[in-house]
């Protein structure tokens, strides 16, 4: 069982590797450190999530194993631009950046190392959980087998149902790690793609961490979220996708802090916002509000930079994501399949959702503010908000800080629309709704701390590099 | 107030070197950390217990996988399939769905909805084996069928077999036959 654990993990990580090379040439940029190529297998699965919708159009069952190729052969591309136009891969950050001397740090990194090691132990041991098997393993096992991005061939069996609207990149991953070991299609053997993406999902949390304040609050970042039980245990490492798409939010804070660091090759940012979108459903709302928190900080720094600069500076970042939310919303009007599980907007259904604003409100606090879910991690980041809201910071922290906020306050919203039972409801998604954007908020957290700690409040970035 | 930089205080010595702000900023962190440390390690040790003690390590439990090789050899590959519950169930029905795709099984809950949605069915798609699942399983017109073991977790019985043609009524056409395995 453990052999054959290992050899599914091998095999994620394979195909992992060859998102990283995707990632690498859509950047432009060799990895230099395991946080960056992270972030590369990130932009990497995004894109070929992306891509897989128009080649499921024009290639019909053979866009999968099209996508396979691609893939290959963008590893190989990679492979020898590394030995040829690109230097050689730097030595890992992480063992560069933390301070051994300091025994929070080495404590801090224990306690990552066994929460990791715990995920490990529970996505080796367990099965599929609900969603994890009857949502998105059983869409992999539609694409691996339909071998394209396909509508239900019997739709009265309701084999997949509404969900069938989900966006591809968990099912994809999964069916490329099946394809890629060969032999048929078995649901045990791609498990191990959640603990590629956990470890993901800490790596990039410590970067972001790390960029805005530092190692160590880089490192109190990461163990924030690798304990936070909606994204270590129950449903993180029983195959649902709200932990990846915590991954990818990771990955986009993280990016949005390196963007004025010397880096070449081209920003990931705007490949990151596109990605977001092709997790989870809710990925489009915060794209959507990633997008709105962009503009609103070109507006609000448009003094010294203008916004007419910062657009033509920007353009092909602007179509990359525009390209990925039309894919996502293309396929959406392709399958017109509407889900039942919400109230039409309209001013009838505007006023019948006002008026359960208390009730949802009153209900979802006993889950935000839930001590054995969360510890005191949101009441912390609420006071962090008004800290950073409120002290001199670095405006991109202030732009996650408000990103956080609006997303949660959208993600409070869905439930005004809910047709199911609110209790019920709330109860079954509001806790892995928020974790999808706790990593964020945890940088905000430490960038909240540092700048009340640090007597000349001029914390985050700068602090953190005039520290290094 | 005296106020002195994180750097410095680490330098110095610690804690004495804090401002009372700073102080009251580090207990607030600490406790937001330890906070997390519990509830986090808590959990993971709730959780592994469970899962070591009670969690399927497989999917597909191993006597699916017999029962899955059983019903391929009564049934050829491109059938299309019936499951009845007796009552509402959503997991082993959805399990089998699986087993056997891409053939497609449709799924019918309770006495009600057989007897108003079965005759359609048959009659827009060719649907020629069923499976019947609850304490007493129900009888969407069974030719024949065998009986199978439920799969662990489950609970009742399962019946599996070949129905009569879609003219002929379940009720008209008496008790069908019991195969043995």
């Amino acid at each position: 069982m453990i052999a054959n654990f290992l050899v599914d993990l091998l095999t994620a990580l394979a195909v992992g590797m060859m998102f990283v090379a995707l990632g690498e040439l859509l950047l432009f940029r060799p990895c230099r450190n395991v946080s960056s190529a992270f972030e590369s297998l990130v932009v990497g699965a995004g894109a070929a999530a992306a891509l897989l919708f128009p080649l499921s159009l024009l290639a019909g069952p053979r866009a999968l194993g099209l996508l396979l190729g691609m893939l290959v052969l963008a590893l190989v591309t990679a492979v020898a631009l590394r030995f040829g136009r690109w230097k050689r891969l730097e030595v890992d950050t992480v063992r560069r950046s933390i301070d051994w001397r300091d025994p929070l740090s080495v404590l801090l990194l224990c306690l990552i190392v066994a929460a990791s090691i715990c995920f490990a132990l529970l996505n080796w041991r367990m099965a599929y959980l609900w969603d994890g098997f009857q949502i998105w393993a059983s869409r992999a096992q539609m694409l691996f087998i339909e071998g394209r991005l396909a509508p239900e061939r019997f739709p009265e069996t309701l084999h997949v149902a509404a969900k069938i609207r989900y966006p591809p990149l968990i099912s994809m991953y999964e069916a490329l790690t099946t394809l890629v070991r060969g032999g048929g299609f078995d649901f045990d053997r791609f498990k191990p793609i959640f603990l590629v993406l956990f470890l993901g999902m800490v790596a990039l949390t410590y970067e972001a961490g790390r960029r805005v304040a530092g190692s160590r609050s880089g490192l109190i970042a990461a163990a924030l979220v690798a304990l936070l039980p909606p994204l270590s245990m129950g449903s993180a490492a029983g195959g649902y996708a709200d932990m990846p798409l915590a991954f990818f939010v990771a990955a986009l804070t993280s990016a949005i802090l390196a963007d004025n660091e010397n880096r070449r090759g081209f920003s990931a940012t705007p490949w990151l916002m596109g990605a977001l979108c092709m997790v989870k459903d809710e990925g489009l709302v915060l794209s959507a509000i990633a997008v709105m928190t962009t503009a609103g900080y070109w507006l609000m720094t448009a003094s010294r930079v203008p916004v007419w600069a910062r657009l033509r500076k920007n353009v092909a970042g602007i179509f990359i994501v525009a390209g990925m939310i039309v894919s996502r919303v293309a396929y959406l009007r392709w399958l017109d399949y509407q889900d039942s599980s919400f109230l039409e907007l309209n001013r009838e259904t505007f006023s019948i959702a006002m008026q359960k604003i208390p009730e949802v409100a009153a209900i979802g606090s006993r889950y935000v503010f839930d001590p054995k879910m969360w510890g005191l991690f949101w009441p912390a980041f609420l006071a962090s908000t008004v800290i950073i809201l409120f002290m001199r910071c670095d405006a991109r922290v202030r732009a996650i800080s408000l990103s956080v906020l609006l997303a949660a306050g959208a993600f409070f919203g869905i439930f005004l629309y809910t047709k199911w039972e609110l209790a019920l409801h709330i109860d079954q998604a509001l806790p892995r709704l928020l974790a999808q954007i706790a990593p964020a908020a945890a940088v905000v957290m430490v960038a909240a701390y540092e700048t009340a700690f640090d007597s000349r409040a001029r914390t985050s970035v700068e602090a953190a590099r005039s520290r290094a | 107030m005296v106020r002195v930089s994180r750097r410095k205080a680490h330098a110095s010595s610690g804690w004495q070197a804090l401002s009372t702000p700073q102080r009251i900023v580090a207990l607030c962190g600490s406790l937001v950390l330890a906070a997390s440390v519990t509830s986090g390690v808590s959990a993971f040790r709730r959780e592994l217990s469970v899962v070591f003690q009670f969690a399927h390590q497989q999917q597909v439990p191993p006597i699916l996988d017999q029962q899955l090789h059983q019903v391929r050899q009564l049934a050829p590959e491109g059938s299309k399939f019936l499951w009845v519950n007796e009552v509402p169930e959503e997991w082993f029905s959805k399990l089998w769905q699986r087993l056997l795709y891409p053939d497609p099984v449709f799924i019918l809950h309770g006495e009600t909805q057989l007897a108003n949605t079965l005759p359609a069915l048959r009659e827009q798609f060719d649907i020629r084996y069923a499976f019947s699942a609850g304490s007493s399983p129900l009888d969407p017109g069974y030719k024949w069928y065998i009986r199978m073991d439920p799969p662990p977790g489950a609970q009742g019985e399962l019946w599996f077999g070949e129905l009569r043609d879609a003219g002929v009524s379940a009720i008209a056409s008496g008790t069908p036959e019991e195969r043995t395995r």
